[in-house]
């Protein structure tokens, strides 16, 4: 097994091209206090993005990292749960539907983070594209109890759940939803 | 290198953040709870915890010099079995060829900055580890672990 071995390598190709994923909406300049926790600064978008496997069971990964940024934000644990439960849809949805469970697609997630809000995106590589006609229309459980299948609650939870929903299609044909949760001062 | 070449087909995870202290605590539970999907114990995860934070927070401090709109990106590559970590920064820092981490009693004498033992604790925690300056600009710090030193913590 390897063991503590330490290893300073030699520049390398790599693939990595890292993006940029910081928008200053206003005038104001960086807070150079690096003590000061920066969430209250009012000047910038903080975005931190995710890219997750299709595979069932890491929407875990991230349910857990949008509670920690929510939970640093000062949102209380109702709204914590409630975001978890809408980002669990979503990111499943985009697993299970939108990538068909190739463990090659990847889901992103974009955690924005504002000073009265957390805005989530999530995108999948669109194997299957919703049908957006079709969103708007509310469950009836009468249906529901008919059918073998007993979902279709994904999008109605999360809009019970969430202040803002859109649902949309990226250029490049994948389904993207984007939820909006607001800070309650 | 060679260690990382085999999980190319294995699930990849990444996070990217902006260089901000506080930041390194999002990254530490999203590779944690990646970790937990591969079925990593409580103890290893503590400790993936431990020098996730390290390897950030030199991201964030040496590498990336606390600029914001400069990028933490931290990639993960598994399998239940096996856990490959990368972390980049996009900075200029320069790594020394003949690195050395001051030892505790120079620390204690005052001959070395109290700081600078992220190295030395990552060196404790994980089976491999190594750093690299990147052609585009920037470091590439890794680390890699295994389960099977789960054995080795039951009898410690």
């Amino acid at each position: 097994m390897l063991k503590n071995r330490i290893s300073i390598g030699i520049p390398i190709e790599t693939d990595h091209h890292l993006m940029l994923r910081y928008r200053k909406n206003g005038s104001g300049g960086v807070d150079e206090n690096m003590e000061q926790s920066r969430y209250d600064t009012a000047t910038t978008d903080r975005i931190v993005e995710l890219r997750l496997p299709s595979r069932l069971g890491y929407e875990r990964v991230a349910m857990d990292t949008a509670a920690a940024l929510a939970r640093r934000m000062g949102f209380d644990d109702q709204r914590i749960e409630s975001l978890r439960t809408a980002i669990a849809e979503a990111v499943t949805n985009a697993i299970e539907h939108g990538n068909a469970q190739n463990e090659a697609m990847k889901v992103t997630v974009l955690l924005t983070l504002r000073p009265d809000e957390l805005v989530v995106s999530v995108a999948d590589q669109g194997v299957r594209p919703l049908n957006l006609d079709d969103l708007d229309a509310s469950p009836r459980i009468e249906d529901a109890l008919a059918r073998t299948d007993k979902g279709g609650w994904g999008i109605w939870l999360i809009r019970s759940l969430m202040d803002e929903v859109e649902i949309t299609t990226t250029p490049a044909g994948g389904n993207q939803i984007r939820m909006v949760i607001h800070l309650e001062h | 290198l060679a260690v990382r070449s085999t999980l190319v087909n294995d699930l990849e995870f990444e996070v990217c953040f902006p260089s901000e202290f506080g930041f390194e605590k999002i990254a530490r539970d999203a590779v944690a709870c990646f970790a937990r999907r591969l079925g990593f114990s409580a103890s290893q995860i503590d400790d993936l915890k431990t020098v996730t934070c390290e390897a950030c927070v030199n991201a964030i401090e040496h590498g990336n010099h606390c600029l914001p709109e400069q990028i933490v990106q931290v990639r993960c590559c598994g399998r239940s079995g096996f856990l490959f970590v990368e972390i980049i920064d996009q900075g200029q820092f320069t790594i020394p060829l003949t690195f050395q981490a001051p030892s505790m009693s120079m620390k204690l004498q005052g001959l070395a900055a109290k700081r600078g033992m992220g190295i030395q604790i990552i060196g404790f925690l994980v089976d491999e580890f190594g750093f690299e300056p990147l052609p585009e600009g920037g470091t590439r710090f890794w680390f890699a672990m295994t389960k099977e030193r789960i054995n080795d913590d039951a009898g410690r």
